[in-house]
């Protein structure tokens, strides 16, 4: 009997407390994700009433569609680059921040604000940078590099997109390490000190090591951020030159509401996600791997 | 994907609660003034100021009828906003959209073959939106493109008045731009966008093809089919040579998508700031040219081809949208209401400066309203002499960014014309 109403009050607390969360995932998420691949297997054109079930058809297309997978290759190479540079730089302003200088709290905050800034803005700022201000210095003091606008040659406009990441997420990638730097043990930190491990021996053996925990976050972190990333990427280059920076949500989202090819573009984004998932869990596993206990 | 999926849903919905909110707030006022049929009038994303004026002014000058107004969301197109209202169930009552964008929901639409103001409408301007004899839009105004000129750089260059209609041929064309190159300008600005270079400047290769309707439609039908042979066609290359010459009298020759990214304000100013004397683009520019300089005089030429294209002479006009009373949702009070509004809306005084004051050109004979502009007087010349050809605009709604971006690398010096031909051609051959 008194079990019995223990069960029934560990329901009551968990409809209390977890309840409202779980009935809105459920509705905003849950629904919304299996309406989705519901939906890859009809010829629904976003708009009209009824829709056909047409099997595999989008399947079929979105493995053909050859820009579709132009634009994920280009996404490989763009989480690879913005992965490994805000992550590098994040963790060595972090390192630096945490050192005690003076005003490093005034650097903290500077690092950090391009986060606050919507991606939207953010691109339209850089845009008017790469656009006006850089030309400008380039046709003032003759320098080749900024000749020309970064946005209007694929490689430059690609790597324009990459500086704009990496300006953005670095702040908050910060964030994290400097959390894990800051909570490592003192006394392991002495220790090493005394048994010659100074500067990059100090860095490289019980630094990283120790904070293997926050590296899992920052690089799940950026690579989900990286892999999404569709607000910059509209903001600043419109996928522009010639597509040629279209990265994969972007093609996605172009697919469905503006070549209106709604279940193909549905579809497109499915193999994205699951490709995303599949990619974050090995990344997740192989650094967990890495984290040891101090 | 989800991202933004979700993030459409949550706006919808708070979209909807806003909706629902301002609309009971009417209903109260409504209450006291007596009956009004409320209706919601989306007039398409430019202009706000003076659609909002319009709108005023026909809910003061109204005893029946409550307009409200819908403006466009914010980073989204009219069409995707239009979808988004109907899945949540309140679309508006009016609205503005493209002629291919009509096509697609005319089993949501209210016929309107029978509106007065049709019998006004310039000839050809309701055949894009007219199915089986019935008419679903009615045109909401006019826009023309052609090589826009700028009168102040090319007298002060030929030392004389200058006549726009001493330039119809390429060698015409190019004798005027080597003069201005002499002079120290350049002779030509390019708008790098993709709607520009693959909407307005590729669609005269297909209204070029007959002055006939039904040969143009045949000639992309065939395009479709992948039977047409685009890279031997002789109007592509008649509008190719012209383009090339463009090219080689172009501001930003060493760069020429240097200003891919911005919007046309950069090419504006350098018309405005006599920098180059010759601009392919149309009569909606008149609002940037005119913040940087009010004095000048501005018109167009048309775009110099063979004597043998159907085109020559002529400058392009289009219907940049249609006005339409939604059908489906709405009560009958409703899209009678909806029909009043449109009527007023082109045969009022205030309805017809709307359109000037909007700088566009009206699409109705009986528009009296006086056009200052020199742009637009330049403009309603050539459509009053008949010296005009309808823009093609049965094509795919991601035909821009497919098609402009093969003339962005023809552009670049990224592919040459038979790779312009053959992506062009691979594009069409891939459409349903």
């Amino acid at each position: 009997m008194k079990k019995k109403n223990k069960a029934l009050k560990n329901t009551m607390s968990f409809l209390v407390f977890a309840g409202p969360a779980v009935l809105v995932f459920f509705a905003v998420i849950l629904v919304a994700f299996f309406n989705g691949i519901q939906l890859t297997f009809t010829d629904w054109n976003g708009l009209s009433d009824s829709y056909q079930y047409i099997g595999l058809t989008n399947y079929a297309n979105a493995l053909s569609d050859t820009a579709f997978w132009d634009s994920l290759g280009r996404t490989f190479k763009y989480v690879v680059c913005v992965v490994a540079f805000t992550n590098i730089i994040a963790f060595l302003i972090a390192f630096f921040l945490t050192r005690g200088y003076k005003g490093q709290g005034i650097f903290r905050v500077a690092f950090f604000t391009p986060n606050l800034i919507g991606g939207v803005v953010l691109g339209i700022v850089w845009k008017f940078v790469f656009s006006q201000v850089f030309t400008q210095i380039g046709s003032k003091y003759g320098m080749a590099l900024f000749k020309n606008n970064w946005l209007s040659t694929p490689d430059s406009a690609f790597i324009a997109l990459v500086v704009v990441a990496v300006w953005q997420l670095a702040g908050y990638l910060m964030l994290i390490y400097m959390a894990g730097i800051i909570s490592l043990p003192k006394e392991v930190q002495e220790a090493a000190r005394l048994d010659g491990a100074v500067g990059w021996k100090n860095i490289r053996h019980i630094v990283i090591p120790l904070i293997m925990p926050s590296v899992t976050i920052a690089v799940f972190m950026s690579i989900k951020t990286a892999f999404m990333a569709y607000d910059v990427n509209l903001a600043l280059t419109n996928g522009g030159p010639f597509q040629s920076t279209e990265l994969v949500a972007m093609r996605v989202y172009n697919e469905a509401f503006q070549a209106e090819n709604y279940g193909v573009g549905q579809t497109e984004a499915l193999i994205l996600f699951a490709i995303v998932a599949v990619i974050s869990i090995i990344q997740v596993i192989l650094t967990k791997s890495k984290e040891v206990e101090a | 994907m989800r991202k933004k999926l979700l993030s459409v849903l949550m706006s919808t919905c708070m979209a909807a609660g806003l909706l629902a909110g301002s609309g009971a707030a009417a209903m109260t006022a409504e209450a006291a003034e007596g009956e009004k049929t409320k209706i919601t009038v989306y007039l398409g994303g430019d202009a706000a100021d003076e659609n909002q004026k319009i709108i005023e002014t026909f809910n003061e000058q109204s005893d029946t009828i409550e307009a409200e107004m819908v403006t466009l969301t914010e980073g989204s197109s009219g069409y995707e906003m239009l979808t988004v209202m109907y899945n949540a169930g309140n679309p508006p009552t009016v609205y503005f959209m493209e002629a291919g964008d009509v096509l697609k929901l005319t089993d949501k639409l209210t016929d309107l073959s029978d509106m007065e103001c049709l019998q006004y409408a310039n000839e050809g301007t309701t055949e894009d939106v007219t199915v089986d004899g019935v008419v679903y839009g009615i045109p909401a105004n006019l826009q023309a493109y052609g090589i826009m000129y700028n009168k102040r750089v090319l007298e002060s260059v030929m030392g004389a008045d200058f006549d726009p209609s001493t330039i119809t041929t390429r060698e015409e064309f190019k004798e005027v731009c080597d003069k201005v190159q002499e002079a120290g300008i350049a002779p030509v600005a390019i708008s790098p966008f993709d709607w520009n270079l693959g909407n307005h400047w590729f669609n005269q290769v297909y209204s070029g093809q007959s002055e006939n309707r039904e040969d143009r439609d045949a000639f992309v039908q065939s395009l479709r089919e992948g039977t047409a042979d685009l890279e031997n066609n002789e109007i592509f290359n008649d509008y190719m040579d012209t383009f090339d010459l463009l090219m080689e009298y172009n501001y930003y020759k060493d760069n020429p998508l240097e200003t891919v990214a911005d919007g046309n304000e950069k090419q504006a100013q350098l018309m405005a700031l006599d920098q180059v004397a010759f601009w392919f683009h149309g009569n909606w520019a008149t609002a940037n040219l005119r913040t940087l300089d009010e004095e000048g005089e501005y018109g167009f030429i048309p775009v110099p081809v063979s004597e043998s294209n159907p085109n020559s002479g002529k400058i392009c006009t289009l219907v940049p949208g249609y006005f339409c009373v939604e059908g489906s949702t709405t009560t009958e009070e409703e899209q009678a209401a909806g029909k009043e509004f449109l009527n007023w809306l082109i045969n009022s005084e205030e309805g017809q400066q709307y359109v000037i004051d909007c700088g566009n050109i009206p699409a109705y004979t009986n528009n009296e309203a006086t056009i200052e502009e020199s742009v637009s007087q330049s403009a309603v010349e050539y459509t009053n002499s008949g010296e005009t050809f309808p823009m093609y605009v049965m094509y795919p709604s991601d035909h821009a960014t497919q098609v402009g971006a093969s003339m962005q690398k023809y552009l670049a010096g990224e592919i040459d014309r038979s790779g312009l031909a053959q992506e062009i051609s691979d594009y069409w051959a891939s459409q349903e």
